[in-house]
């Protein structure tokens, strides 16, 4: 999954305001570790 | 590529809010620690105090990874006792992607969410003979078969 380009999916680069935005959204988060290599 | 597909994003955008960590940057090791991350690819759902509800390791091609992220929320909802929601979720999965590699899992737990929303043995019971029937080599019809 380290290969995403971003497309029209908004990543975050924090947990926890993941977390934030799925309390408030009603979402769940989505999680990925990925190495740049 | 996977996340490029617009079928995966509009499934990441549906039901997630998605965030990524990248494991070689220093100021991230809290975070890593924290999730004992170990090897990429790895994605994981979480609820929102941020307790791990699913988890996988490993490059999947689009429709496995679809398949597999539409498992993993239907497994992530049936864990919160959302039953409802678990079942949508698992049967878009089986009718999006029955071929897929979690195409049986899916079979397994829609049967098991059947039962847990409505105490019906036979909703358990019909829903794993259709897991033995489609597929009968899978992993997770030897786990159904308590004979």
């Amino acid at each position: 999954m380290a290969s995403s380009s971003g497309g029209t999916l908004r990543w975050l680069a924090s947990v926890d305001d993941a977390v934030t935005q799925a309390k408030s959204s009603g979402k769940l988060v989505l999680l990925d570790f990925f190495s740049p290599t | 590529m996977t996340y490029p597909q617009s079928f995966v994003q509009d499934i990441v955008n549906d039901y997630c809010v998605p965030v990524q960590v990248n494991n070689s940057i220093d100021e991230n090791k809290p975070v890593i620690e924290r999730f004992r991350h170990i090897w990429t690819p790895d994605l994981r759902i979480l609820d929102e105090s941020a307790f791990e509800l699913y988890h996988w390791n490993g490059y999947l091609p689009p429709a496995e990874f679809a398949a597999r992220l539409l498992a993993g929320l239907g497994f992530a909802r049936l864990r919160l006792r959302q039953f409802g929601a678990a079942e949508g979720l698992y049967a878009d999965a089986l009718r999006r992607f029955p071929t897929t590699f979690t195409a049986p899992e899916a079979q397994y737990f829609s049967a098991v969410t059947g039962y847990r929303k409505t105490g019906e043995a036979n909703a358990l019971l019909h829903g794993w003979h259709e897991l033995e029937k489609t597929y009968p080599q899978s992993e997770w019809t030897a786990k159904q078969n308590f004979d």
